[in-house]
C-alpha cells in the first residue's frame, strides 16, 4: 500500500501498451525553474542531483590531498616543502603532511564514501525502483542534504585552516581561522585530547555529517517498508534496495555511538572529566572501542550499497537473471550484522586480553563467508549470460577484482599472528583502499554510468567511458597493489618520511596515483561531454526490468507518467523487453506474461 | 611429512613478501602468511580467471538475446560456502596458536627484562643494571621481555624483522617478548641492527620515531651493558634506586613493610606481594581478585582507592601519588624493587646472567600446549617456582593461581 498514492489509472487504454514512451517535455530537471525551485525542492531526484554535485566536489578535494600525499611520499625527505632546509621548516613539512592525510582521510570517508552511493544513487533510484513518487519523508530528505552541506562546509573550514596556516608558516592566527586537524580521521585519544588543533570543532563537523547519514537511513527504511507497490513483496525487492536497507540499519544504529563518543570527547576537554585521558584516570583504549564500534560498521556502510549496485549491474549487463537472489539479499543482512561484532580487530596490538583478541579474530573470519557468497553468485550470474562489456560492466568487473583482492587480504589481517606484523603498516593502507575506496569508487562509477541515462536523459560516449574505465583500473592497482608489498616489508603507515629502502615502492605507487587521476579526469570529461552533446537516451537503454526503467529518461516530476501505476515485477526477468535498433534501447514486448513467482 | 612439505612450500611462497628475518616470530608468522598467500593466489586466480573467461565466452553478440540458465541452486550455494568457511577456520586456528606464543612471555627469570618507554618522539630503553639507551640492545641467545609504557600519547613498538608489535599505552604497561635468532650475529660481527618503528600515529615527529633493535652476541653483551650504563652516574640499579624511593623519596616505608615476616604496619606488606593474587574488597572493575602485576602496582600508587584488598578497607586509606610526587621512573624502580623482594615470583639476580641450563629456544618458549614444555621450564627456572607473569594472560584468566605463592598477611 502506498502512503502517497500514484495517480489513478484513469481512462488509459491498456490493451495496446506503447512501444516507447514518448519523450516528455516536462521532466524533473525542467519542472520548475529558478534557484528556489532547487533549494526548496523536496523531489528526491533533485536532492540526489544536488548531492551528486556536492559529493563529487568533496571527492575532488579529497583527491587533491591524495595526490599531494603521494607527491610528498615520492621521495624520502621533504618534497612538498622542498625548500625546507632547517629544522623548523622540516617540522612544518611533517606538520603539513599530518594535516594533509587527516584532511584526505576525513573528507574521503565522511564526505565522499559514506554518502556517495546512498545519497546520490540511493536518493535518485530508490523511490523510483519502488514505483513511489518520493521517499517517505521528503522534507527530512531535504534536511539531510542541508545537514550534509552545512557539515561539509564547516568541516572543510576547520580542516583547510590548518593546511593554509601551515603552508604560510603562520602560528598566530585570528580566532576565526581554525588550526586544522592533525589526528588522522580516527581521532585517537590521548593524542586528540592533547593536540592544539581543532579537534572539538572537527568532531562537531563529523557529528553534523553523521546526522545527515542518520536522516537518510531513517528515510530509506521507512520508504522500503511503506511504499512498496502492489506485487512487490520482499522477495522482489531489487538487490540494490536490500543493500541500502542493510546500510540504513547500520546507519541508524551505529552513528549515534559516534555522537556519544564525540560528546564524551567534548566532556573530557571542556569539563575535565577523565574518560579517555589517562592523566585524568581515563582509558585511551576505551576510546578505540567506542570509535570502532561506530567506524567498523561504517566500513560496511561504505561497501554494502556498493555490493547492491554491483548486484544490479552484473545481472542487467549480463542480460541474465541474477543467480541466488535470496543468498545475495541475505548476505547483505549478514554483513550488516557481522559488522557490529568485529570491531575489536582494530585493537589486536593495543594490549587487550588475548581472549578478547581471539574472539574478535574468529568473529572477523565470519565476514569472509557472506562476501564469498556474493562473489560466487556474481560469477554464476555471468555464466551463460549475454555479457555486454560496456562501461558499467567494466567497472563492475573491476569491482569484483578489487573486492576479491581486498577481501582476501583481509585474511592475514583477521588472523591474529599475521596481523601483529601487518597492523598499522602499508599493508593495511592497501587493504582498506582496495575494499573501501577501490570497491566503493568502482561501484559508484559503475552505478553512475548505469543510471546516467536515467538521471540526465543523455547517453555518454561509450569509447571514452571504456578508456576511462581501463585507466582507472590500471591506475588504481598500480597505486595500491605495491603498497601490500611495502607494508609486508614493514613500512608503517602515516609516515611523512621513510627509510630509503622503501623508496621504489613509493615511487611506483605515486606514478600509479597519477594514472588514476588521469583516468578519473577522463570520466569527468566524459560526463561533461555527455551533458553537453550526449544523444537522447531511451527510456531503457540496458533492457533492465527494475521499475526506474519503466519510466522515461529523465523521469517526470512524479517519477511515472500520469496514469501509469507501477506494479512489482521480478526485477531480473529481462524476457519482457526487446531490442529496438532505432532508438538503441529496449521496449516492452507486447503481451508478455512473466512466469509466476516461484 | 606432508605438513613439513607444506610448511616449506608456504615459506617459499612467502619469500618475496616478508622482510629480513631476525628470529622473533618470523617462522611462525611467515609460514601462516605463506599459507594465506596461497589461498589468496588461488582464489584471485580462480575468480579473476573465471570472470575474464566468462566475459569473453559469453560476450554479447546480439543485443536482443537474453541469457538463460538456472537462477538459484542451493547445493551450489552450500558448495561455495563450506570450503571458505573451513579455510577461514583453519587460518583462524593457526593464527590463534601463533598469537598465543606471542602473548605468553617466558616466566620471570627466564627472559631478559628490559623496560621500554616511548615519548614524543623517541624511545628510551632501561636495562636491569640501571643503564639506559635510545637504541634497543637485545642479547642474541635468550628471550627478551619488554615492558612498554608511554609518557604521553599512544605509540607502538614494531620490529619488522621480528614480526612483533605492541602499543605503548599511557597509564598502562603492556608486555611483549621475542627471541632473536642467534645465528644473525657472531663473535666476529657481534652487533646487528634492525629497524624499529613507531607504528601508532603520535603527531608531528611520528615518522622520525625510528631507532634500531640491535641484536648482540653474548661475547659483546658486557660491553653493551657498560655502554648503556654511562648515563647512570650513580651506578644504581633500578632495584637499588627503588629501595631509595621506598625508604626516602616516596616514604612508602611508613606504611609498608618489606621483611620476610610480612609485618603489617598499615598497608599490605611488600614481601612476596608482587605477582601474587590479591582478594579484593573494593574493585572498580567488579573483579574479586587481581594479580599484583605492573599495572596493578601502578594503579595502586596513582589511584589507591580503585582497588582495595580484603582486610584493608578500614586501614585509613592510602593517599594518591600523582606524577608530581612520584615520577614514572620512580614507579618503574619501585616495581623492580618489589619484584626483587618477591622471591616466590622473581629472581632478581637472574637478570644479570643468562639462566642456568639455558639451551636454546625450545626450552623457554612458553607454549600454550603445556605438558612437557612446562616441565622443562621448571627445570630452567631452578629454585624459583614458576609464576605466570604475563599481565595480559592473567587478566584474561584470573582463575589461574600459583599454589606456591604464599598469601600475604592481610
Amino acid at each position: 500500500m502506498s502512503v502517497i498514492p500514484n495517480p489513478s489509472p484513469g481512462s488509459v487504454t491498456s490493451g495496446t501498451k506503447t512501444r516507447e514512451l514518448p519523450p516528455v517535455s516536462d521532466h524533473y530537471i525542467n519542472h520548475g525553474k529558478g534557484f528556489l525551485s532547487w533549494a526548496l525542492t523536496i523531489d528526491h531526484k533533485r536532492i540526489g542531483l544536488m548531492y551528486t554535485v556536492g559529493v563529487l566536489a568533496a571527492f575532488f578535494i579529497g583527491g587533491i590531498f591524495a595526490i599531494a600525499l603521494r607527491t610528498e611520499l615520492i621521495a624520502p625527505g621533504a618534497t612538498l616543502m622542498f625548500w625546507a632546509n632547517d629544522t623548523a621548516e622540516l617540522n612544518s613539512n611533517w606538520k603539513l603532511y599530518n594535516q594533509l592525510f587527516t584532511v584526505h582521510g576525513a573528507v574521503m570517508v565522511f564526505m565522499f564514501i559514506i554518502p556517495a552511493i546512498p545519497a546520490i544513487l540511493g536518493n535518485f533510484v530508490l523511490p523510483i525502483m519502488l514505483g513511489a513518487k518520493d521517499v517517505a519523508f521528503p522534507k527530512l530528505n531535504l534536511l539531510s542534504l542541508y545537514c550534509w552541506i552545512g557539515g561539509s562546509i564547516f568541516f572543510l573550514w576547520i580542516l583547510m585552516g590548518g593546511v593554509v596556516g601551515t603552508l604560510l608558516g603562520l602560528d598566530d592566527m585570528p580566532w576565526y581561522f581554525p588550526k586544522g586537524l592533525d589526528t588522522g580521521w580516527t581521532f585517537y585519544t590521548p593524542y586528540s585530547t592533547t593536540t592544539n588543533t581543532g579537534v572539538i570543532l572537527g568532531t562537531l563537523g563529523v557529528f553534523i555529517l553523521g546526522f545527515s547519514s542518520i536522516l537518510t537511513g531513517v528515510n530509506f527504511i521507512a520508504t522500503i517498508h511503506m511504499l512498496r507497490p502492489k506485487g512487490m513483496g520482499w522477495g522482489r525487492l531489487p538487490l540494490l534496495l536490500w543493500g541500502l536497507y542493510a546500510t540504513s540499519i547500520i546507519q541508524i544504529l551505529a552513528t549515534p555511538v559516534l555522537a556519544i563518543t564525540v560528546l564524551l570527547l567534548l566532556a573530557e576537554r571542556a569539563l575535565k572529566i577523565g574518560v579517555f585521558d589517562p592523566t585524568m584516570g581515563g582509558d585511551p583504549v576505551l576510546y578505540q572501542h567506542f570509535f570502532w564500534f561506530y567506524s567498523h560498521p561504517a566500513v560496511y556502510i561504505m561497501i554494502l550499497p556498493a555490493l547492491g549496485v554491483i548486484s544490479e549491474i552484473i545481472s542487467v549487463h549480463s542480460r541474465k537473471h541474477i543467480f541466488g537472489y535470496k543468498f545475495i539479499a541475505a548476505s547483505s543482512l549478514a554483513i550488516a550484522l557481522f559488522g557490529f561484532i568485529v570491531w575489536g580487530h582494530h585493537m589486536f596490538t593495543s594490549g587487550q586480553s588475548p581472549l578478547v583478541n581471539s574472539v574478535f579474530s574468529l568473529l572477523t573470519m565470519s565476514v569472509a563467508i557472506p562476501s564469498a557468497v556474493k562473489v560466487f553468485n556474481y560469477l554464476a550470474t555471468l555464466y551463460g549470460g549475454k555479457i555486454r562489456l560496456d562501461a558499467p560492466m567494466l567497472y563492475a568487473m573491476g569491482f569484483i577484482w578489487l573486492f576479491t583482492i581486498g577481501g582476501l587480504t583481509g585474511l592475514p589481517l583477521a588472523a591474529l599472528s599475521t596481523d601483529i606484523h601487518y597492523h598499522d603498516t602499508y599493508f593495511v593502507v592497501a587493504h582498506f583502499h582496495y575494499v573501501m575506496v577501490g570497491s566503493t569508487l568502482f561501484a559508484f562509477l559503475a552505478g553512475m554510468y548505469h543510471w546516467w541515462p536515467k538521471m540526465f536523459g543523455k547517453m555518454y560516449n561509450e569509447k571514452w567511458a571504456k578508456i576511462g574505465a581501463y585507466s582507472v583500473f590500471i591506475g588504481f592497482n598500480a597505486t595500491f597493489f605495491i603498497q601490500f608489498i611495502a607494508g609486508s616489508q614493514g613500512m608503517p603507515r602515516r609516515y611523512a618520511d621513510y627509510d630509503p629502502q622503501y623508496l621504489w615502492y613509493h615511487v611506483f605507487s605515486t606514478i600509479g596515483s597519477y594514472i588514476l587521476t588521469i583516468g578519473l579526469f577522463f570520466v569527468l570529461f566524459n560526463w561533461i561531454h555527455s551533458l553537453r552533446k550526449g544523444k537522447q537516451a531511451p527510456a531503457n537503454p540496458w533492457g533492465a526490468n527494475t521499475l526506474e526503467w519503466h519510466t522515461p529518461s529523465p523521469p517526470p516530476h512524479a517519477n511515472f507518467e500520469d496514469g501509469h501505476e507501477p506494479e512489482g515485477v521480478d526485477p531480473y526477468d529481462f524476457n519482457g523487453w526487446e531490442y529496438d535498433p532505432e532508438i538503441d534501447g529496449y521496449v516492452k514486448k507486447e503481451g508478455y506474461v512473466p512466469e509466476p513467482a516461484h | 611429512m606432508t605438513l613439513a612439505f607444506l610448511t616449506d612450500f608456504f615459506k617459499w611462497l612467502n619469500g618475496p613478501w616478508m622482510p629480513e628475518n631476525a628470529g622473533g616470530f618470523a617462522e611462525n608468522v611467515d609460514t601462516l602468511n605463506g599459507g594465506i598467500l596461497f589461498v589468496c593466489y588461488f582464489f584471485t586466480a580462480l575468480i579473476g580467471g573465471l570472470m575474464v573467461w566468462f566475459a569473453w565466452k559469453f560476450r554479447q553478440k546480439d543485443k536482443a538475446e537474453v541469457g538463460k540458465g538456472a537462477t538459484h541452486s542451493t547445493p551450489l550455494e552450500i558448495a561455495w560456502t563450506l570450503p571458505p568457511l573451513l579455510i577461514v577456520l583453519v587460518i583462524f586456528a593457526v593464527g590463534f596458536r601463533g598469537f598465543l606464543d606471542m602473548a605468553t612471555p617466558p616466566e620471570a627469570g627466564a627472559a631478559y627484562e628490559i623496560r621500554a618507554q616511548a615519548y614524543k618522539w623517541g624511545w628510551n630503553f632501561f636495562y636491569p643494571n640501571g643503564g639506559q639507551s635510545t637504541e634497543l640492545y637485545v642479547p642474541s641467545d635468550r628471550p627478551v621481555r619488554l615492558t612498554l609504557e608511554s609518557n604521553d600519547v599512544l605509540h607502538s613498538l614494531y620490529i619488522p624483522a621480528m614480526r612483533i608489535k605492541k602499543d605503548c599505552v599511557p597509564g598502562r604497561f603492556n608486555e611483549m617478548w621475542f627471541e632473536a635468532d642467534p645465528s644473525v650475529v657472531s663473535a666476529e660481527a657481534p652487533r646487528k641492527p634492525y629497524r624499529l618503528h613507531c607504528t601508532e600515529y603520535c603527531g608531528q615527529g611520528h615518522s622520525k620515531m625510528n631507532t634500531y633493535a640491535v641484536v648482540v652476541h653474548p661475547s659483546e653483551w658486557d660491553a653493551v651493558l657498560e655502554e648503556v650504563n654511562k648515563f647512570n652516574p650513580d651506578g644504581l640499579t633500578p632495584v637499588e634506586y627503588g629501595k631509595i624511593v621506598y625508604e626516602q623519596r616516596g616514604g612508602c616505608i611508613a606504611c609498608h613493610s618489606v621483611d620476610e615476616a610480612q609485618t603489617r604496619i598499615q598497608g599490605p606488606a611488600w614481601y612476596n606481594l608482587y605477582g601474587s593474587e590479591r582478594q579484593l574488597a573494593v574493585s572498580d572493575t567488579g573483579e574479586s581478585t587481581v594479580i599484583a602485576d605492573d599495572n596493578y602496582m601502578n594503579e595502586s600508587i596513582r589511584y589507591p582507592n580503585r582497588k582495595i584488598a580484603v582486610g584493608y578497607t578500614n586501614a585509613g586509606g592510602m593517599s594518591a601519588y600523582p606524577e608530581t610526587t612520584l615520577s614514572p621512573g620512580d614507579v618503574r624502580a619501585l616495581i623492580e624493587y618489589m619484584k626483587s623482594i618477591s622471591p616466590a615470583h622473581y629472581q632478581g639476580e637472574v637478570l644479570q646472567a643468562f639462566p642456568e641450563g639455558y639451551e636454546g629456544k625450545e626450552d623457554v618458549t612458553a607454549s600454550p600446549e603445556g605438558g612437557e614444555e612446562d616441565a622443562s621450564q621448571e627445570a630452567v627456572s631452578g629454585t624459583s617456582p614458576p609464576e605466570p607473569a604475563d599481565a595480559e594472560t592473567l587478566q584474561a584468566d584470573p582463575a589461574e593461581t600459583d599454589p606456591a605463592a604464599p598469601e600475604p598477611a592481610e
